[in-house]
């Protein structure tokens, strides 16, 4: 195999099948990794910790493996890394904090654990919100993750480094993790896709918990092929998480290149729009015109206010939130950002009926939306932000608690996807003029993750822009 | 929010949940949190709750099974 860039230029599926077929070694894609996060993942403050004798070591391990004819599985010596908040046995894990310095978890997360299984390289932690509770990427603690494309602008959170990291190719895919919108607005923001996937379809056992009713586990990558590898390998029931769900998990790439012909898709009007910039909605109105020009049925909805749903995802996540942080608020409040311990104070403010009333209509807001927004829909397609990505100094609430308000705002369109508990994932669909990514994300029913990635990858194909690497990136 | 129900909450939080604010920064936006409250308990009116959350789950699979 030639250089770094040329390896850095790779999707997870294509160095996933260069490693099978023996064209790259392990040692090689992670020794090019590890350049690039010790170089340019410094540079865009991507990296939390790093132990490049271990990587080699485990890349070294899994070229032994696959020249002894054993493939643990289809991610086979593939270097990835994560957010700084899914726990490996023995190793720290800080989630962006003061509070959780030096924290070494006793147990593994389960989906590191399977992305173990499936022959995957865990080669470092990534940085992240603290405590995975900002959709901008801002860490005082830590410093902000600076976004690729413009190192100026903010890379969305909370999953700032697991965005920043793939977007630069540094790694061929990360874990993040989505309570109201921190896989979906970093993707965006970075051009990459991410999916959340459908409440209890990935467990959350070893992952820090913010709302325990509302997180959700999945990737970031920079296809959705990748996506649906990583997906593929961590999905599934786990007795160790109560909440995940007894179901046979699909093959997601069973209809990847299936097309979207013949096939309905609701283009969401009203409430998404309000506020909407006008490049933004540009960039969304093109997008449907790619669905219709493959084939589908593309239907506009007036989808009607979600601010009720909004309402009860923010009560939810600071109740949860407040219940979890309770002992260190009591005893260590100066350790957390003001931003962050804001809203957690903010979470012990709310009655507790008032709580339970917000999980208890949960089911009716469901059967509401079911049936009034997505009707006879597949997938909906709507913003994830509302505006082009927005600069560091614009959306720095913890220097500037009166901007607070409008940076919660940044996860309007994203945030009543968590309450409902319905699959989306960000696909990217171009640049607004101050050069930054945009996306789009496209919700499904239930358990329909393998539909979504067929909608995804059709309009990846047609309208896509994943080739084309940030100013800042390894490939170059 | 005025300096005197600043004052009132973070007295609350105090007495009640024992947690003394570090600074004078404030416990959030006083009005989200009353939005938000005022938001479910409209909800409450509005729309018909089932009896425990737990029915969320079996929504959740009643949705996957039907066809759009």
């Amino acid at each position: 195999m030639s250089g770094a860039g040329e390896l850095a230029g790779m999707t997870l599926a294509a160095l996933a099948k260069a490693l099978a077929r023996g064209k790259v070694s392990a040692v090689e894609a992670t020794t090019a990794s590890l350049k690039g996060l010790e170089s340019i993942g410094r540079q865009l403050n991507a990296v939390a910790g790093v132990d490049p004798e271990q990587a080699v070591r485990d890349a070294r391990r899994a070229d032994r493996e696959r020249a002894q004819g054993r493939r643990r599985g289809p991610l086979h010596g593939v270097p990835l890394a994560h957010k700084d908040m899914y726990y490996r046995k023995g190793r720290l894990s800080e989630c962006g904090s003061i509070i959780r310095k030096g924290y070494v978890p006793r147990v593994t997360a389960t989906v590191l654990r399977r992305l173990d299984a499936a022959g995957a390289l865990d080669i470092a932690r990534l940085n992240m919100v603290e405590f995975a509770l900002g959709p901008t990427g801002h860490n005082p603690h830590t410093g902000h993750v600076r976004n690729p494309w413009n190192t100026a602008h903010v890379t969305g959170g909370s999953s700032s480094g697991p965005a920043a990291s793939v977007a630069a190719r540094l790694v061929y895919g990360a874990l993040g993790s989505d309570t109201g919108g921190s896989i979906r607005l970093p993707a965006a923001c970075c051009g990459l896709v991410g999916i959340k996937p459908t409440y209890g379809l990935v467990s959350r056992f070893g992952a820090m918990p913010l709302s325990f009713s509302q997180d959700h586990v999945g990737p970031i990558t920079r296809t959705i092929e990748d996506a649906a590898l990583m997906l593929q390998a961590i999905a599934g029931p786990d007795p160790e998480d109560a909440t995940t769900v007894a179901r046979r998990v699909p093959n997601f790439r069973a209809e990847l290149d299936k097309g979207v012909k013949g096939r309905t898709i609701a283009i969401a009007d009203g409430w998404f729009r309000d506020g909407m910039s006008d490049e933004v909605a540009h960039l969304l109105d093109a997008a449907a015109a790619v669905y219709r020009r493959l084939g589908a049925r593309v239907q506009r909805i007036a989808v009607p206010s979600l601010d009720r749903i909004n309402d009860m995802g923010m009560l939810i996540t600071g109740v949860e939130a407040a219940s979890y942080h309770g002992a260190w608020m009591r005893e260590r409040p100066q350790d957390y950002s003001n931003a962050v311990r804001a809203r957690i104070q903010q979470g012990m403010l709310y009655p507790a009926v008032r709580y339970v009333e917000a999980l208890r209509l949960r089911a009716r807001m469901l059967d509401w939306f079911q049936a009034e927004v997505m009707g006879r829909a597949e997938v909906m397609l709507a913003p994830v932000l509302s505006t082009p990505v927005p600069t560091i100094a614009s959306t720095d609430a913890d220097g500037d608690p009166g901007t607070l308000g409008a940076v919660v705002q940044v996860a309007r369109n994203t945030r009543p996807i968590n309450y409902l508990g319905l699959p989306a994932v960000s696909v990217p669909c171009g640049w607004t003029r101050n050069g930054l990514p945009a996306g789009f994300q496209l919700v499904g029913r239930p358990f329909a993750e393998t539909r979504l990635i067929r909608w995804a990858r059709a309009y990846e194909r047609e309208g896509g822009s994943t080739d084309r690497a940030p100013p800042i990136s390894s490939s170059l | 929010m005025s300096s005197e129900s600043e004052a009132g909450v973070a007295a609350w939080l105090r007495s009640h949940v024992g947690i003394a604010l570090p600074s004078d920064r404030l416990p959030g936006d006083a009005q989200a949190t009353a939005a938000a409250c005022a938001s479910v308990a409209a909800g409450t009116h509005g729309l018909e709750m089932e009896d425990e959350p737990a029915s969320y789950a079996v929504a959740l699979a009643r949705h996957a099974e039907a066809k759009p």
